[in-house]
């Protein structure tokens, strides 16, 4: 009686450790032909990102665009300081360079006299991949609203914001990298147009990506 | 499918529309735009308060600061120094220039009452050595009964006339007591007397007029309409004159009018023959706690202070002109402001905000952005 009972416990064994030898086969690196990339999305990946970093304010501008006076965030903060940033995004894949999604961003600064400073985007992605194994090299551009809140002023701007990442792939589902993103705010003032002004920033962030 | 429907098309507008309401019409870029370091650090704590300030000017020109301690600075420095009090460890939250002296009522740490005391900054180094840090003082003390020992809630020169509120303890009801006095001398004291006696201390006084002594005692507006200032008649029993839920917190003369404050968003002014009202200025529904009030020279307007709400400016002294001020993004917007004190002497003249937990703030000319700026000292 002993001895069947042993002998179910083996195969129950050999059953289970099965799928795992299997997965850890199916990730050996020289079944993976040597010229393609680690990972390959195809449509319907998703993927979640988390960022935090630095927040660089770099200056104000007066409209138009081209021509609009420049007002610098001087060399001592004369405006805003340099703080922190942080983003969740959550994305999908459209093919193995094409991905869209959706961003919630968020700063938090001072200015000079230690009045606090928000701002919160929420934006909508896209982003053209560049694989070189084990990198990728994400270009995107996202778009969308902007809440800013200075002292007890509530504002809601429009946001632009281009940018670029490098990520380290570290297995199929991780990466880890860094973004750089310019972030344009212009706030039209229809009310009085010389108080319109353009807000340029600068976000330098660390990355943990998970694909799934 | 008809849920996602309500959500994209009723939920998320109407969701926008409600943040946009709740925007406020002031942009935060040029805001930004406009920010200057505040902090002059000279040598006032930023979150003290700041109950009342004034100027001594004789040979040597001095300000003077109550704000439990008191501090002085030289107009000619910029670096404020505590003065020894008479008592050590005692306080003080009123001061006055009157007759060429400082006087300045004092109370020990457990708020019983020192009186009223006096010196001569001018008499320096023999009663005021301002070399020493503390500034070294030796007070001369009032020894008039009216004030000797008592708690003094404000002194004020009204128009020539050194007016001094004073609180006792009455043991026996278990309250405190109001007195009123008045000197054209600074040494002899004459009660004030009451029709119905104050529940509450006296707290402001003007002379309006030819001449009207106006006092106000929490909730109570009390005249005397010849001079001298001895004896004072309750006015708002009458519901013609100024009523308050609450207590009214300053009065002042400017020009033929009179205006006063009062802490539920009440603001008035009297022409002589009637009182002129605003509609109750709120914020978020509540009464704005109007204190004391400033007439600011410089730009011909009257400015009122709050409890919490920065300064009103009623432009011209129109009271249907109240406007908060200042900027938004100075912690003066949002600070509790018990008096102003104008110094006309150096053109084109210094106000000062004395504020309850945000330190004194100053407000100049500064000419190179050519606009008016506050300060923290």
């Amino acid at each position: 009686m002993l001895r069947k009972l042993n002998l179910v416990l083996l195969v129950t064994l050999l059953f289970c450790c099965l799928p795992v030898g299997l997965a850890f086969a199916q990730e050996e690196p020289e079944e993976q032909p040597v010229e393609e990339p680690f990972t390959i999305y195809t449509l319907g990946q998703q993927s979640l990102s988390i960022s935090a970093g630095m927040f660089i304010p770099l200056f104000l501008q007066e409209f138009p665009l081209f021509g609009g006076a420049v007002i610098p965030n001087a060399e001592d903060d004369k405006m805003l300081k340099t703080r922190v940033a942080g983003s969740l995004q959550w994305g999908i894949h459209l093919s193995n360079n094409w991905m869209t999604g959706l961003e919630i961003g968020g700063i938090l600064t001072k200015d000079i006299n230690d009045t606090p400073y928000y701002m919160l985007p929420i934006t909508v992605k896209g982003s053209y991949i560049i694989h070189f194994f084990p990198f990728e090299f994400p270009i995107f551009l996202g778009t969308g609203m902007n809440i800013m809140k200075y002292s007890d002023i509530l504002n809601l701007t429009w946001i632009v914001k281009p940018g670029f990442s490098s990520i380290w792939k570290y297995n199929i589902n991780w990466g880890f990298g860094l973004n750089v993103v310019y972030w344009w705010v212009p706030q039209f003032w229809p009310d009085d147009h010389t108080k319109g002004r353009m807000g340029n920033f600068l976000e330098i962030t660390l990355t943990a990506q998970y694909n799934f | 499918m008809n849920l996602y429907r309500y959500i994209r098309w009723i939920i998320l507008p109407a969701l926008l529309s409600v943040f946009l309401l709740g925007c406020d019409k002031t942009p935060i870029f040029y805001t930004l735009e406009g920010v200057y370091p505040i902090d002059k650090d000279l040598g006032l704590t930023n979150n003290i308060a700041v109950f009342e300030m004034t100027l001594f000017s004789d040979t040597d020109t001095w300000y003077f600061a109550a704000a439990g301690t008191l501090y002085a600075r030289s107009s000619s420095t910029d670096s404020w120094k505590p003065l020894s009090p008479p008592v050590a460890g005692a306080s003080c939250d009123t001061i006055e220039v009157f007759g060429g002296l400082l006087y300045a009522g004092f109370y020990e740490q457990d708020g019983t009452g020192l009186g009223l005391y006096r010196v001569d900054p001018d008499d320096n180094p023999a009663s005021f050595d301002d070399s020493t840090n503390p500034i070294s003082v030796n007070w001369t003390k009032i020894a008039d009964a009216a004030v000797q020992d008592k708690q003094i809630g404000m002194v004020k020169d009204v128009g020539g006339t050194l007016c001094v509120a004073t609180a006792v303890w009455n043991d026996t009801d278990k309250k405190f007591e109001y007195f009123f006095f008045s000197t054209a001398d600074g040494n002899n004291y004459a009660p004030v007397a009451f029709d119905i006696a104050p529940a509450d201390p006296v707290v402001d006084s003007e002379l309006y007029g030819g001449p009207q002594y106006w006092v106000i005692a929490g909730g109570d507006l009390y005249v005397d309409t010849s001079a001298p200032l001895d004896n004072l008649v309750l006015q708002n029993p009458d519901p013609t004159e100024p009523q308050t839920s609450g207590s009214f917190g300053g009065l002042l003369v400017k020009g033929t009018d009179l205006y006063l404050s009062a802490k539920d968003g009440k603001l008035w002014r009297y022409d002589g023959s009637d009182w002129d009202d605003t509609t109750t200025v709120k914020i978020d529904d509540t009464g704005v706690r109007f204190t004391r009030f400033i007439d600011d020279t410089r730009s011909g307007d009257i400015l009122v202070g709050t409890e919490g709400a920065g300064y009103y400016k009623l432009t011209g002294g129109a009271l249907s002109s109240v406007q908060r001020r200042p900027s938004p993004t100075l912690d003066l917007y949002k600070s509790a402001i018990n008096s102003f004190y104008l110094d006309t002497a150096v053109p084109p003249g210094i106000l000062f905000a004395c504020t309850y937990g945000s330190g004194l703030w100053r407000e100049v000319y500064d000419t190179d952005a050519g606009e008016w700026k506050w300060y923290q000292e």
